[in-house]
Parts: C-alpha cells; sequence; structure tokens
C-alpha cells in the first residue's frame, strides 16, 4: 500500500486464497515481514489481497504449512507488461528503436553558427571550422572540447583577437572578436596655417604650432594664422601646425543685368472679356455696358535697386553680407 | 516476577508523567471517523471476516465491528482498517492488566 509506485516497479498480483485459516495465515505473513494490503473478502468468501511478486514467491512455505492455495486474480506492474511487451517484438523494437534514434541523432552536430560580427566572413571562418572538423552532421563525440577547438582554430584564423567555440546541445556557436587595429593616419609635413580668404578672426585655437593673429585680427589671403615653426632664431623646430581659426568673412557681388530685355511671355487673358492689354504696357479697353477700368500706371524708374518682376534692374547694386567662415584645417 | 516488572514500569510512567502507551505497550487506536481505524501494537489478527475483525492485544482482544472491513496494511506492530466501522470493543482475558 505505502509506495503504491515502487509495488508498481517491482510488480504486484491480486491473490485469491483458497482453503485454509485466513486468520492463521494473515498471523504467519505478518510475522514474516510479508506485507500484503487491501485484505478484503470476496463475496463468495475467499481472502483476497494484493502481494509483491518477490513476497508471492516468499508465500510459497507459509501456505504450504496452511494447506491452502493462490489463485492469481491478476497482474499488474513493469515486469508483466514487459512480459507482455516481449510477446510483441516489433513494438518493442520500435521502443528501442526511438529510444536509439533519439540518442544518436542527439549527438550529432546539427547547427554551426558564427557570431560576433566580425570582418572576417563567414565562409573564412566556416572554412577554417571544416578544416578542424567543425562541420554540419559532424558526431559530437569527435570533437575536442571547446578550449582545444577554439585555439586550434585561432591559428587559422590570425586576424581575430579572440575566438570562443560553444556548444550548445547540437549547436555550435563560434565567437569571432576582431582585433581592433588603430586609425591610420595621412602623414603631413610640417607646415604652416595660411588663411584662405580675407576675414577678421573672431577666435583662434592652435592645437599645434605658434598662433600668429589675435582676436579681432583683420587678415588677408594667403597670410599665416598658425606658424609651423617653433622656437627662436637659434633653436627652430618645424611642426606640423594645426588648429582651429574662426573669422568673419564677407562676400561682394557686382550683379549686371540689362536695362530692358526681352522676355517672352502669353498674353494675359483679357479679364471678363473687356480688357485686351499690350507688352508695351498701353492699355486699350472697350467698355460695353461696364464701368471703365483704370490702366495700371508704369513704376517710375528711380536709381538704387528697384525690383521688378523679381530682377534687379539697376547696375552696380551692391549687396554685402556678413557671414560667418568656419576655417579649419587639420 | 512479571507483575513486579509491570507494577514498577506503571509507577514510573506516572512519577515521571510519561504516556502510558509508550512505557506499557498498550495498542494505540485511531481512528478516523466511522472510515479509518488504525491499530498500533497488535498481537497479531484472531479472526477476520467483512463484519468484524478480532486483534489480540496484550491481556485481551479487541474486536472492531462494522462493515465490509478491509485491511488496507498489515504489519507486525500496525494494523490499518478501512470500511464502515461501527464499534469497537475490548476484551480483558481474565484479569484487567495492572
Amino acid at each position: 500500500m505505502k509506495g503504491t509506485w515502487l509495488a508498481a516497479l517491482r510488480g504486484y498480483v491480486w491473490v485469491k486464497l483458497i482453503g485454509g485459516d485466513p486468520e492463521k495465515f494473515l498471523n504467519a505473513a505478518t510475522a514474516h515481514k510479508i506485507t500484503l494490503w487491501n485484505i478484503a473478502f470476496s463475496p463468495e468468501g475467499r481472502l483476497t489481497f494484493g502481494v509483491t511478486v518477490p513476497d508471492f514467491f516468499r508465500l510459497r512455505p507459509l501456505l504450504k504449512q496452511n494447506g491452502s492455495k493462490t489463485r492469481i486474480l491478476s497482474r499488474h506492474g513493469v515486469p508483466f507488461r514487459m512480459a507482455r511487451l516481449s510477446r510483441r517484438k516489433t513494438f518493442a523494437a520500435g521502443m528501442v528503436g526511438f529510444a536509439a534514434a533519439l540518442f544518436i541523432l542527439s549527438t550529432l552536430v546539427w547547427t554551426v553558427k558564427v557570431e560576433g560580427g566580425s570582418a572576417i566572413p563567414d565562409d573564412k571562418i566556416r572554412q577554417a571550422a571544416l578544416a578542424e572538423g567543425i562541420y554540419e552532421y559532424q558526431w559530437s563525440f569527435r570533437l575536442p572540447d571547446s578550449k582545444t577547438m577554439s585555439e586550434r582554430l585561432a591559428r587559422h584564423l590570425p586576424d581575430a583577437a579572440w575566438i570562443g567555440v560553444e556548444k550548445k546541445g547540437t549547436s555550435i556557436i563560434i565567437t569571432v572578436i576582431d582585433s581592433t587595429s588603430a586609425e591610420e593616419r595621412a602623414l603631413e609635413s610640417p607646415r604652416d596655417l595660411v588663411a584662405k580668404t580675407d576675414a577678421v578672426v573672431t577666435r583662434i585655437i592652435a592645437e599645434n604650432g605658434r598662433p600668429k593673429v589675435e582676436r579681432n585680427d583683420r587678415v588677408r589671403k594667403g597670410d599665416v594664422l598658425i606658424s609651423g615653426i617653433l622656437g627662436g632664431e637659434e633653436r627652430s623646430k618645424a611642426v606640423v601646425s594645426q588648429g582651429k581659426v574662426m573669422g568673419l568673412v564677407w562676400h561682394e557681388y557686382r550683379i549686371v543685368s540689362p536695362l530692358s530685355k526681352k522676355v517672352k511671355a502669353l498674353p494675359a487673358p483679357p479679364p471678363s472679356g473687356a480688357i485686351s492689354s499690350s507688352a508695351a504696357g498701353r492699355c486699350k479697353y472697350r467698355a460695353i455696358g461696364v464701368n471703365p477700368i483704370r490702366c495700371p500706371k508704369p513704376v517710375p524708374r528711380s536709381g538704387g535697386c528697384t525690383s521688378e518682376n523679381g530682377s534687379c534692374l539697376s547696375e552696380g547694386c551692391m549687396n554685402s553680407k556678413w557671414r560667418f567662415r568656419k576655417t579649419r584645417k587639420s | 516476577m512479571m507483575r513486579v516488572s509491570r507494577k514498577l514500569r506503571k509507577w514510573t510512567a506516572t512519577i515521571l508523567d510519561l504516556p502510558q502507551d509508550v512505557v506499557l505497550d498498550l495498542p494505540r487506536v485511531t481512528m478516523i471517523g466511522g472510515l479509518q481505524l488504525t491499530v498500533e501494537n497488535h498481537r497479531g489478527v484472531v479472526h477476520f471476516s467483512p463484519d468484524s475483525l478480532r486483534l489480540a492485544m496484550d491481556g485481551g482482544e479487541m474486536e472492531v465491528t462494522g462493515r465490509d472491513l478491509v485491511i488496507r496494511n498489515i504489519g507486525a506492530e500496525e494494523v490499518f482498517v478501512e470500511g464502515q466501522i461501527l464499534g469497537v470493543q475490548l476484551h480483558p482475558k481474565g484479569r484487567p492488566p495492572g
């Protein structure tokens, strides 16, 4: 009764006792420490009980003493089930085969993943792995442990800083970390930093070299802003001058446009059919039963920048503008 | 001799305030409603039928009456009975213990 699953594992039987004295039998069984359970009387007055298979065989001498017999009513548990299975060979073979197949397939390497986002192309890593025997559908027991695998892979891929090989179930994850090389800088010779245009310096920061101008200095195109020569006359050293100079830069524009020009344009549609205007600006109108409409007067043309139809008509119009301009040389 | 030792044990039990079943090897009966009954310290089965179960105990017998009695489990010390239990009677044999 206690631990029914244990009884099921060892196998147990329901037994009917025929003949003899049931009380004596019970006492003898308890005296021999044979566990019986669910002891009850069947409707025809026979004692029935459950007993495990090993205990059932131990009951035999007691039964002989008591002069009684047993009849097995039903069999339960794993041993009987296995016996039944042995009769169904194909089914049993299928069960065993399934377990075997599961085991065998789980020892295969099913996927090889490459991770780490390396600049080395995946194909190259995979080729190196293939050379070391890490490929799909490989027996995982043929692979060495991950430490040796990563060491061997690193020999194939000298560009990588670190290679990790991790086995996770049926997949192998290769992590490749690139070695970071220093940024390549262009070679530079000693130089001065020179103004590109005329400007008024607003800010000067010399990272390397000696500043030659100050704030609010007016510089011309070609003036040295930051000198590349350090030191005095006796001892001097030419360096690559470097820095940041900001200044106000202005641009002068001289735009010339003819006073009169010919423009091809479509005639404007006559408003409500009453007015037809000519290109010369003269206005003809015929009023038919409507109030006369005033013709627009031409705009008086004086000096300066007068704009008409979106174009500047005067000559020598100065359009000066202050603008910030950043000069950077590095 | 038996009588002396038993008297001594009972005296110790009362003096030291020990539970009597531990010292005197008396049966201990645990009953859950009319459904389950556990008897510890029994001395074997005297009679068993669906209506009654007679158990031997020190200095007498114990009878469990009921209907459709089933011995769920039986050990050297313990009996676990299930069924419709109607009564538990004690039949002291000869002299009562003590």
